[in-house]
């Protein structure tokens, strides 16, 4: 393409999945702190997102661009359970 | 060399506003802040990172795919955040006490709690 392809340093990626797992771990305590089945909703929600993020190092470290279509079946994926959860909590008053 | 600075710093700092997204889920006091800092802070932060790996590999298989992924992302998440909202405003969630909202004063539209 116009312009040689970059290579990451291991320093800077083991940063991002430290980072990925900080995340994941403050997520889950939402997930089980949260006082109401919506707040687990939304941390799951971005759960997605996070492990979207993790899929796309895997694809970075591994120099697999199959892990590209992983990251987009999780969007999709994370996308529909979200919506479907909205619609199973519905008039729940828990 | 240029192109690995830029991939490392859209990385780092796509990795870092996931963290963001997750330390305001946490952080939030009630449920509309969460749902405000997860679905935006989550989709930026895997939008950097994905622009980060197209530095990476300039294949035109990676240029369209995470095309297609941040596309994808940023039209849904806001139908999700749509619908969890919906669905908190319905079942009157609870504010935190000070939000000031005018849902307070006016009653829900009746269009919201039909089932």
């Amino acid at each position: 393409m116009f312009f040689e392809p970059g290579e990451i340093p291991s320093i800077v990626f083991e940063i991002a999945q430290w980072m990925i797992a900080l995340s994941i771990l403050l997520t889950f305590i939402r997930i089980l702190k949260g006082p109401s089945g919506l707040d687990r909703i939304v941390a799951l929600d971005l759960l997605s997102a996070i492990i979207l993020v993790q899929c796309v190092l895997f694809a970075i470290e591994s120099k697999l661009p199959l892990y590209l279509d992983i990251a987009f079946v999780i969007a999709v994926i994370g996308f529909i359970s979200t919506v479907a959860f909205t619609q199973f909590l519905k008039h729940r008053h828990d | 060399m240029i192109s690995t600075i830029i991939a490392s710093s859209l990385v780092l700092l796509g990795s870092f506003f996931v963290l963001l997204a997750s330390i305001g889920v946490l952080k939030m006091p009630d449920f509309y802040s969460r749902l405000h800092t997860a679905t935006k802070a989550g989709a930026f932060g895997s939008a950097l990172v994905l622009l980060g790996y197209l530095f990476i590999e300039p294949s035109l298989r990676v240029i369209i795919q995470s095309v297609l992924i941040i596309g994808f992302f940023y039209l849904t998440a806001p139908v999700a955040a749509h619908a969890m909202a919906r669905i908190a405003m319905g079942d009157k969630m609870p504010m935190w006490k000070r939000s000031e909202s005018d849902q307070k004063t006016t009653k829900p539209s009746p269009s919201d709690t039909k089932d």
